[in-house]
């Protein structure tokens, strides 16, 4: 059978898109086949992301216009190395944490909004392949929005006082980030005539010297715009209160994924758009290495006062973002290498980090560090995994964390900022200050049987997060396939 | 082994899987013995003896390898760049002794955990520390050592919380960042050697980091030291030692000083003597940096050797005083290689051969150490040297043993200490015979002093402990089992061996290894038959004990080595922990200050938009009110008006009626007047005699008419006032019109105190971040515009 598997983007999407609202119904109906059916949605996007990953592997990057349509008028999706990597990562990490959450949601929220929580994390998905995939700004702005929509709606959703007003400003500023955008696009739009990134890229250098002011207006508002979204250091605050308020699979999403798809989309504009020698005329990179810097320190030493866990891994999210942007920031082949990896391990590290913690909280109703004395013994399992995750975020080598570390370093070291060095060092060993004694407590910190009542913890999250620590501790010892992968990633980028 | 064989070419490479399979052996036992150890209580800790006798065979047995050459393995898609392993002869040396001590003292400790509480942790991670600790040895590039030593220190972790006390937990937990820290610089060390070198191997990479500027070489030296120098207990990065070891068994502390120290020793040796030499013996300006180096490591080991075995002269806790005493030894051994890269061209193999030979026979007499005083532990429960003494009567055996291994360190001849010892300061002589600078003399004497030291403080451990009154609580019978004394036995065989004949332990196994790395072969030569009993070396020797002798006397005599410094008298107290103390402060209240100030700065915003609101909201419901009552009078006003025109026009109206009335009435007047007039004509004419009476009717005629006029008139008048009256009315109201105003002002204000017991508190009501929040984006915007637009 010949698979024409070009159009399988595009049936991503829509077909995520259609599950999404079919799901309430389905709910309303028959509500035994509401999880299957998100589940079945699930897998069928890693699956077919998997699918795309090995034939643009094999076959090489291609792309595919929407409805036959050819650029200028039509939606042109490009399925490049980069797409199919975000494909994935997004993917499977969506899954596993649906899979985990099925458990933990029935306990968390209320019977009648489950349906419509299955619903807007669809929704969710749907757009964050709509972003990997589309070479269209403005279809790339149609998809931020459905994506942070979606996302404030799955904040809120426990409707508890905290969560709406959590998402209340992550809405606002969310919208402002989103309007930035919008205007941005529109800036580009006003002086090219065009919205495909491909032919942004080939109109720009012309027109550039004509129009600074717009271009100028356009970055500023473009790192501002996906600086918000993607919770840079100084617009980050919405950031915390939100990824603790929101049901643990969601925190999961929110951190690892949802923050890094801006993140990636800030790569594919930046990068992709607007020609390279803008940035050597332009310190606006240099702007978000900076900032990528305070995000880094300040991320690492909020965390370490946060007594709630969920909040002090929001926090460490705040850091580890910086590492992304950091990455990208730095252009070089190696550090944008980095960061895209970073997005992956971190994707892994932090889910798997929120998902044991939601273990813990489902089954002894914890949420302070100081309480968790003790833990080790009772839940060995989750804290193993936890350990893991602790380790990876040190970045203590033989886990993914150290990766990414390595691979940042070097590209720092490549374009000669050694400081950058010192600032990926340090901020291990602030990471090793506030998660380590979290590991020891939880296993060495009492004397005796701690005394603690641990409900049953249900197999499914214990192996999905067995799942993602397996990962962690794959990705660190044979890293070879998924650098190589990358480094063809960057090259096709750069 | 014929050395010339060895000197002559380059050594072979084999390619060989056992290098990897090495450190894997202890990492599978751990999980092994975790796995059984659920099961079985008794197997565990045979089973983990086991575990480390099968790694010290299995290295052993590489030997017949590593004398034909390099083994080598290569992963190369495993990590970041490869994981690559690489035993040399010197690899195959620290292997060896490393293996050894882990085999020796976990024999000591199957009988002695066997009354422990944590002993399925405490052998799990001791066998994951050992694959740690090997791993180490066997690597052949940089981040594959970095790997094995971080795994080392993250596992010994639970080794030095093994009695789980609040002080050791604090000390793990000290050692355990410290030990992050220091492995972080490390890496940060590879990171500079792999950008600048392009590669990581643990190979000499002087040629391949010509041209570059010293400070950047100095720069990764100093990483690599203090990488090396936390876990080596280098002064002045060797704080926690003494509270590791105080505070944690003293197997754990044999384990830790014993091998795990050397991990850190052995990192130098390849850093100073390997990394920074050129890899071709040709070009001699390559060294240069080295030597530099190496002066300065000189005085890094001396400081480290005196300060240390000063240190130990004070102490009363026996781990104290021997952890103490590791930092002076590791200073011995600093010094030898100091010395080694500093004489490079020359004599190096001299340094080489003292440094490594040192590192074993410091194993094998602390490892007894410590052993010892395991032992002691376990009857008594003391390390306390005031409440300790006598006890020769009860362990004359571990006396005899203890006697060794003080000969031993203190150098007398024909035990193993005198002859690294000599080797160290013959290399120091040498410095001095090619340099002939006074400070390499200095060095020299302070290495004397730093050996009599050595002998004064074990003279008093000796002393505390053996000798003096026995406490009386301590005269009862012990057993000790035969498997504690077996290890020490064992160590003494070496102590003794090693040190009649050192020149067969040098020759067949030192100098092949130091011919493995880029060393003047004259100077390797030249150690090959070194006379170690001959006149001059005894005759230091001599000095050093006749010193020794002297300083005891006087420290026992005076009670010098009980004089307690003040507490604050540390490197620790002084520098350190307010360094730590003030960086960990400022680093935990750097958030919550940040934090709290924006809180703050939220909240200020907060209550003052509240406030302008309040303000602005009291206004509005004034002028509201203000509004609705003012309207509300308008239309009494308008309404009142429409009244007043209603009685106006009623007025009008009725004056107008009044006004017909009147012309009614004239006209009546008129038609009676018209009558009169008729009558008076016709009268006149016909009654004119009657004209008298006509004059008097016509008379009362006027007068009545002149009175209805003058009616009228007054009616007139009175609907004038009444007119006036209700003008006047509506004015009135008019004004009052005005004086309700103040009535609704104060309405408002009742309408604001309502307002304001309806309390709203900025702390509950998150809307402050929001006004921040897009303050915080806005300000952003203007920063990247006002940056972007002003380097255009």
């Amino acid at each position: 059978m010949n698979l024409n598997y070009e159009h399988l983007p595009v049936i991503i999407v829509a077909l995520l898109l259609l599950a999404a609202f079919l799901e309430p119904i389905v709910y309303r109906h028959k509500k035994s086949w509401a999880a299957p059916l998100v589940i079945a949605s699930m897998a069928f996007f890693a699956l077919s992301s998997l699918y795309l990953m090995a034939a643009v592997n094999y076959h090489g990057p291609f792309n595919y216009y929407l409805g036959g349509w050819a650029p200028p008028f039509g939606i042109e999706l490009e399925i490049d190395y980069l797409a199919v990597f975000l494909l994935l990562t997004f993917s499977v990490i969506g899954l596993i944490a649906i899979v985990y959450g099925l458990q933990d949601l029935k306990h968390g929220l209320k019977d009648e909004v489950l349906g419509w929580y299955f619903t807007l994390y669809l929704l969710l998905m749907a757009s964050m392949a709509g972003i990997s995939v589309t070479n269209d700004l403005f279809n790339m702005y149609v998809f931020v929005e459905i994506s942070a929509i979606s996302a404030c709606a799955i904040i809120s959703i426990k409707e508890s006082r905290e969560c709406i007003e959590a998402s209340l400003k992550y809405l606002i500023l969310s919208t402002l980030g989103s309007g930035c955008i919008l205007l941005a696009t529109a800036m580009l739009y006003m002086i090219t005539g065009h919205l495909n990134i491909g032919y942004l890229n080939d109109v720009l250098p012309r027109v550039m010297s004509h129009y600074p002011n717009n271009i100028l207006i356009s970055l500023g508002f473009f790192v501002v715009g996906y600086g918000v979204k993607a919770a840079l250091f100084p617009l980050h605050v919405w950031l915390p209160d939100a990824h603790t308020a929101a049901p643990s699979p969601s925190s999961a999403v929110l951190s690892g994924l949802v923050i890094k798809v801006y993140a990636a989309a800030f790569l594919k504009v930046f990068l992709k758009a607007y020609p390279r020698e803008i940035f050597l005329e332009i310190p606006v990179m240099e702007i978000v290495l900076f900032l990528s810097v305070l995000a880094i320190l300040y991320g690492s030493i909020v965390a370490m006062v946060q007594e709630d866990i969920k909040k002090m891994l929001a926090y460490s999210s705040i850091a580890q973002i910086g590492y992304v942007f950091l990455g990208f920031s730095l252009m070089g082949q190696r550090a944008v290498a980095g960061g895209l990896l970073h997005i992956f391990n971190h994707a892994m590290m932090k889910s798997m980090l929120f998902l044991a913690a939601g273990i813990i909280i489902y089954s002894t109703g914890i949420r302070r560090i100081r309480d968790m004395k003790g833990l080790g013994v009772k839940l060995p399992l989750t804290m193993g995994a936890f350990t893991i995750g602790a380790l990876s975020m040190v970045g203590i080598p033989g886990t993914n964390g150290f990766i990414s570390k390595w691979q940042l370093a070097l590209g720092a070291l490549d374009l000669g900022r050694p400081i950058i060095v010192v600032v990926i060092l340090l901020s291990s060993l602030l990471n090793c200050l506030y998660y380590m004694p979290i590991v020891i407590n939880a296993f060495f910190g009492v004397k005796g049987e701690p005394e603690l009542e641990i409900g049953k913890v249900p197999g499914v999250m214990l192996y999905s997060i067995l799942f993602l620590g397996f990962g962690i501790i794959f990705f660190g010892i044979y890293p070879a396939p998924l650098l190589a992968f990358l480094q063809k990633t960057v090259t096709a980028i750069l | 082994m014929n050395l010339a064989a060895v000197t002559a070419g380059e050594t072979a490479r084999i390619y060989h899987i056992w290098p990897v399979i090495l450190p894997l052996i202890p990492l599978a036992g751990g999980i092994l013995v975790f796995a059984l150890g659920r099961l079985s209580k008794r197997i565990y800790p045979l089973l983990s003896f086991l575990v480390t006798l099968v790694t010290l065979l299995s290295t052993a047995g590489l030997y017949p390898l590593v004398k034909q050459g390099d083994l080598y393995c290569q992963l190369p898609k495993f990590m970041a760049v490869g994981l690559s392993f690489r035993v040399d002869l010197l690899s195959f040396i620290f292997a060896l002794l490393v293996s050894l001590a882990w085999c020796v003292v976990t024999l000591f400790s199957l009988p002695y955990m066997r009354q422990e509480k944590y002993s399925l942790t405490y052998f799990v991670f001791l066998l994951f520390t050992l694959a740690g600790n090997l791993g180490v040895m066997v690597t052949g590039d940089w981040v594959t050592f970095f790997l094995f030593f971080e795994l080392m220190t993250v596992a010994s972790y639970v080794l030095v919380i093994q009695n789980r006390t609040d002080e050791a937990m604090h000390a793990g937990m000290y050692t355990l960042v410290l030990g992050i820290a220091g492995g972080l610089v490390l890496l940060g060390g590879v990171f500079l050697l792999h950008s600048l070198a392009g590669h990581v191997q643990i190979s000499p990479m002087m040629l391949a980091l010509q041209g570059v500027p010293a400070w950047s070489l100095a720069t990764i030296l100093i990483c690599f030291m203090v990488g090396f120098g936390i876990k080596a207990g280098m002064i002045p990065l060797h704080v926690w030692m003494p509270r590791a070891y105080g505070a944690s068994p003293a197997i754990v502390n044999a384990f830790s000083s014993g091998a795990m120290v050397k991990a850190g020793i052995y990192g130098i040796i390849r850093i100073v003597l390997l990394v920074f030499t050129p890899a071709d013996m040709a070009a001699k300006e390559a060294f240069h940096f080295a030597a530099s180096a190496g002066y300065v490591i000189i005085w890094l080991g001396l400081i480290t050797m005196v300060f240390g075995a000063l240190m130990a002269l004070l102490q009363n806790h026996a781990m104290r005083l021997l952890s103490y005493s590791s930092i002076s030894q590791m200073g011995y051994i600093i010094v030898a290689i100091g010395s080694a890269a500093y004489l490079f061209g020359l004599e190096e193999a001299m340094g080489f051969s003292g440094a490594v030979f040192h590192a074993i026979n410091h194993t094998l007499y602390k490892v007894s150490f410590f052993l010892i005083f395991a032992i002691i532990f376990y009857h008594t429960g003391e390390y306390r040297l005031d409440r300790l003494g006598g006890l020769w009567r009860k362990f004359p055996l571990l006396m005899v043993f203890f006697l060794l291994s003080f000969g031993a360190i203190s150098g007398l001849p024909l035990l193993n200490g005198y002859a690294s010892k000599t080797l160290i300061h013959d290399a120091l002589l040498e410095a001095h015979h090619y340099y002939h600078t006074f400070d390499i003399y200095l060095a020299e004497r302070l290495f004397v002093l730093g050996s009599a030291f050595t002998f004064c403080y074990y003279a008093k451990l000796f002393y505390c402990t053996f000798l003096g009154p026995l406490p009386e609580k301590y005269n009862v019978n012990y057993h000790t089992s035969f498997l504690m004394y077996l290890p020490l036995a064992l160590l003494a065989a070496g102590i003794i061996l090693l040190g009649i004949w050192p020149n067969i332990f040098i020759e067949n196994y030192l100098l092949p290894a130091a011919s493995q790395f880029q060393f003047y072969r004259g100077g390797i030569e030249h150690l090959t038959g070194f006379h170690f009993f001959s006149e001059a070396p005894l005759n230091a020797s001599a000095t050093i004990f006749l010193l020794a002798v002297l300083l005891a006397l006087i420290g026992f005599r005076f009670r010098f080595f009980w004089w307690k410094p003040p507490a604050n008298l540390s490197v620790e107290k002084i520098v350190l922990q307010p360094v730590v103390s003030f960086l960990y402060r400022m680093l935990t209240h750097l958030g919550p200050k940040t934090d709290n100030a924006i809180n703050s700065f939220y909240y200020k915003i907060a209550s003052d938009f509240l406030a302008l609101c309040r303000v602005v909201g009291q206004m509005d419901s004034s002028l509201d009110s203000f509004y609705e009552n003012s309207s509300r009078k308008a239309y009494q006003i308008v309404e009142k008006s429409r009244n007043l025109e209603d009685s106006l026009v009623d007025a009008y109206d009725r004056s107008s009626k009044g006004a017909y009335q009147l012309i009614e009435r004239g006209q009546l007047v008129d038609e009676s007047l018209n009558e009169a007039y008729d009558l008076s004509s016709m009268k006149a004419y016909r009654l004119m005699e009657k004209s008298r009476q006509l004059d008097e009717s016509l008379n009362s005629a006027y007068e009545s008419s002149g009175r209805a006029a003058k009616n009228i008139y007054d009616k007139t008048a009175k609907m004038d006032n009444a007119l006036n009256m209700a003008y006047e009315r509506s004015g009135k109201a008019a004004k009052e019109l005005i004086v309700p105003g103040k009535d609704s002002t104060q309405t408002s204000k009742r309408k604001s105190k309502v307002s304001s017991s309806f309390k709203i508190n900025p702390m509950e009501w998150n809307i402050k971040n929001l006004n921040f929040d897009t303050l915080l984006l806005a300000i952003m915007l203007g920063i990247v515009f006002f940056v972007l637009f002003f380097f255009r």
